[in-house]
């Protein structure tokens, strides 16, 4: 069997499973929705504020959204042996590993995206304003996602339930943020814009080369 | 290779921390006090902010320090990772409790002499808050540390976390430097003016040896309790420690 | 060492472990020797806490340790290692199946996870343990026993040379004790090598260990 029919097999059987969780699924878009949708009664429906924290609010928002179920990604399997035999039989562990990220970004930052648009209404944002928020959150929570990967292997031993992956990656994910949002800031068309993109692109690049390496590697050894 | 390799087992490191914690703890405290004199009472005043810029000699030194701790913890993990070598996950550990306290620092000081200068506690800086992000960045090797209790799984992963962390410092700080400009625009940002006196200088440089060599005995005596956890039961250990108490 | 040709139609013939120095919580196990010819039944027992799930760990790589304590075919090149872990097939404690996948859905993982094919006649492999009835159900609805007897479908289904076992016969009921008898003194004596671990006396279950490591 070659690698990507191996990739592709083990990609249907984890969104099987995500699909078949589905509560836990849609934990972090109804975070997501709940926290977009009870802002103004916060901060008042003055639409001139709601327009200026908008897209980063989302963004933040965004953020937490995908880190709610952070920690069991790996750690059903661990305590269910799962993982164990992955282990052992290592050659499949780069398509384990790629089958989780892209199931884990389909059912917890898809979702996310695909109502940001619908959500943004809310806040009057430009059409301008919603499309780049659409695209700087893809790349975002993508790169998001690697991240996220990696903080759940960094904590497997761990024996408690926790969130200590909030607290490991959020640090590290502050440049797509900062770079995310102020895309998403301008109201028109402009040349700006896109620079800020292509910044989010190599920074994707850079992190989808150097994070695999890092989670496999930490998989591979031993975090059992 | 071989020779250095023995230079670095547990127990050689262990003698070599207990000596060097010996030799400089009692040069300590002399030290500081000459460097906290110097700074506070021998230093010119400076023109324009008064008395109140001598919190540099404190902050300063912290500030760096706590920079350059992490990118050595970075060097040890890329060493722990390639050759895994024991003393170098456990320097890493050691070395993050120190860095802490000093990004800590740096931030209260910061804020200290942030109230004279500009009224506030806190402003969104781009020094400032590059320094906040460096102590949620030990805040989270540490919180990792703690919660694992196995020490392979622990020190594998505190040192990939921390490689991780230092290829990410320079994005991160170019990142908060574009976004303190685009976002604040005009805010001074520069703490005294480029050109700083020789006289200010010198007790500066000073009270950065006098933290260098604080860190090391803090670090070597750390090391020795992280040693001596980490060894409980072997005999060489047991041996030592019946040879201190006799 | 020098250069091996290394086929990938390998035999492993001897897994032999030497002077390992292993730590878990407190020192575990203190230059431990030991060779594992092919062909041969072992039987790891000892006390509570010993390290009997440990050692069968390293031998299936989940733990790592030291590159020079661990010889296959008096070789510890990583080819050779990585290779040898093809031909693992380790069940531990937990049933290590996901309790969200169908049974079926189940092999199929571990079609991928080992790198075969499904076999031809699934439905008999699955009357063996009695789960043909439970093919399409969700493995969260079975009972520890019926788990425990997914995870041992793929001694069958996804053949290969070494079986790690932990506490085999834990939770199968007389049927399926007597079929996993079976089937490793099949194995045993095609060549395969079967270690397993635990406390009861094997006889009971009419296995004779060639050789016994006590720890």
């Amino acid at each position: 069997m070659n690698a990507v029919k191996i990739y592709y097999t083990m990609l249907h059987l984890e969104c099987a499973c995500m699909w078949r969780k589905q509560l836990q699924c849609l934990q972090g878009l109804m975070f997501f929705c709940l926290s977009v949708v009870f802002l103004p009664f916060a901060v008042g429906s003055d639409l001139n504020i709601l327009q200026a924290v908008g897209p980063g609010y989302m963004w933040i928002m965004a953020i937490f959204a995908s880190l709610l179920t952070a920690d069991s990604i790996f750690s059903i399997d661990n305590q269910s042996g799962f993982l164990e035999k992955t282990v052992s039989a290592p050659d499949c562990l780069t398509a384990y590993y790629f089958a989780k990220l892209t199931a884990y970004f389909i059912f917890s930052s898809v979702p996310v995206i695909l109502l940001t648009p619908v959500l943004s209404l809310l806040y009057q944002l430009s059409i301008f304003t919603i499309i780049i928020l659409s695209i700087t959150l893809t790349l975002g929570t993508f790169i998001l996602n690697l991240f996220t990967l990696l903080g759940s292997i960094l904590t497997l031993p761990v024996n408690q339930r926790n969130n200590l992956v909030q607290l490991l990656i959020l640090p590290m994910i502050t440049p797509v943020l900062i770079i995310g949002t102020m895309a998403s800031y301008f109201t028109e068309p402009n040349q700006l814009t896109f620079s800020y993109i292509y910044l989010l692109l190599a920074i994707f690049l850079v992190a989808m080369f150097l994070l695999p390496i890092a989670s496999i590697y930490l998989l591979r050894c031993g975090n059992t | 290779m071989f020779i250095l390799k023995s230079y670095l087992s547990l127990a050689k490191c262990y003698d070599i921390a207990h000596r060097i914690s010996s030799i400089i703890s009692p040069a300590i405290i002399p030290c500081f006090t000459l460097g906290l004199v110097w700074s506070l009472f021998i230093a010119p005043t400076d023109f324009q902010q008064g008395q109140a810029y001598r919190i540099i000699y404190l902050h300063v030194p912290s500030a760096i320090l706590s920079l350059n701790l992490y990118f050595i913890m970075g060097i040890l993990a890329l060493g722990y990772l390639i050759w895994r070598i024991k003393i170098f996950s456990l320097l890493i550990q050691c070395l993050a409790k120190v860095g802490i306290v000093f990004s800590g620092l740096a931030l209260v000081t910061g804020s200290i002499w942030g109230k004279p200068m500009w009224g506030t506690w806190w402003i969104w800086d781009a020094r400032l808050t590059s320094t906040l992000i460096l102590f949620f960045l030990y805040l989270g090797i540490l919180a990792l540390n703690r919660s694992i209790t196995q020490s392979r799984a622990k020190d594998s992963a505190c040192a990939v976390l921390t490689l991780i962390g230092t290829v990410n410092i320079p994005i991160i700080h170019y990142s908060v430097v574009w976004w303190n400009t685009l976002h604040q625009g005009a805010t001074i940002t520069q703490f005294w003016a480029p050109k700083i006196d020789h006289a200010m200088l010198k007790p500066l440089i000073y009270m950065l040896l006098c933290y260098i060599m604080y860190v090391i005995v803090v670090v070597s005596n750390l090391l020795i309790k992280a040693i001596a956890e980490r060894e409980s039961h072997t005999q060489w250990l047991k041996k030592r420690l019946l040879e201190d108490v006799f | 060492m020098g250069i091996t040709l290394i086929k990938s139609s390998m035999q492993v013939n001897s897994i032999a472990i030497k002077q390992l120095t292993y730590d878990y919580q407190d020192r575990l196990f203190e230059r431990l020797d030991l060779i594992i010819e092919s062909g041969s039944l072992v039987q790891i027992t000892g006390k509570n806490g010993a390290g009997k799930s440990t050692l069968l760990k390293i031998l299936a790589g989940i733990l790592p340790i030291e590159p020079h304590s661990m010889f296959i075919n008096d070789c510890n090149d990583r080819q050779v290692f990585a290779l040898y872990q093809q031909r693992i097939r380790y069940i531990g404690h937990q049933p290590g199946c996901k309790a969200e996948l169908t049974v079926d859905e189940n092999l199929q993982y571990d079609s991928v996870i080992y790198n075969q094919m499904l076999p031809m006649n699934l439905v008999d492999h699955l009357t063996h343990w009695q789960l043909n009835h439970y093919q399409h159900n969700l493995v969260q609805y079975l009972s520890y026993g019926q788990k425990r007897k997914v995870s041992m479908l793929k001694l069958t289904c996804f053949p290969g040379q070494i079986w790690l076992l932990d506490e085999p016969y834990v939770g199968l009921d007389k049927a399926a004790c007597e079929f996993l008898t079976k089937i490793i003194n099949s194995h045993v004596q095609n060549q395969g090598i079967v270690i397993l671990s635990t406390h009861q006396e094997i006889a009971n279950f009419g296995l004779v260990a060639e050789k016994i490591i006590n720890l």
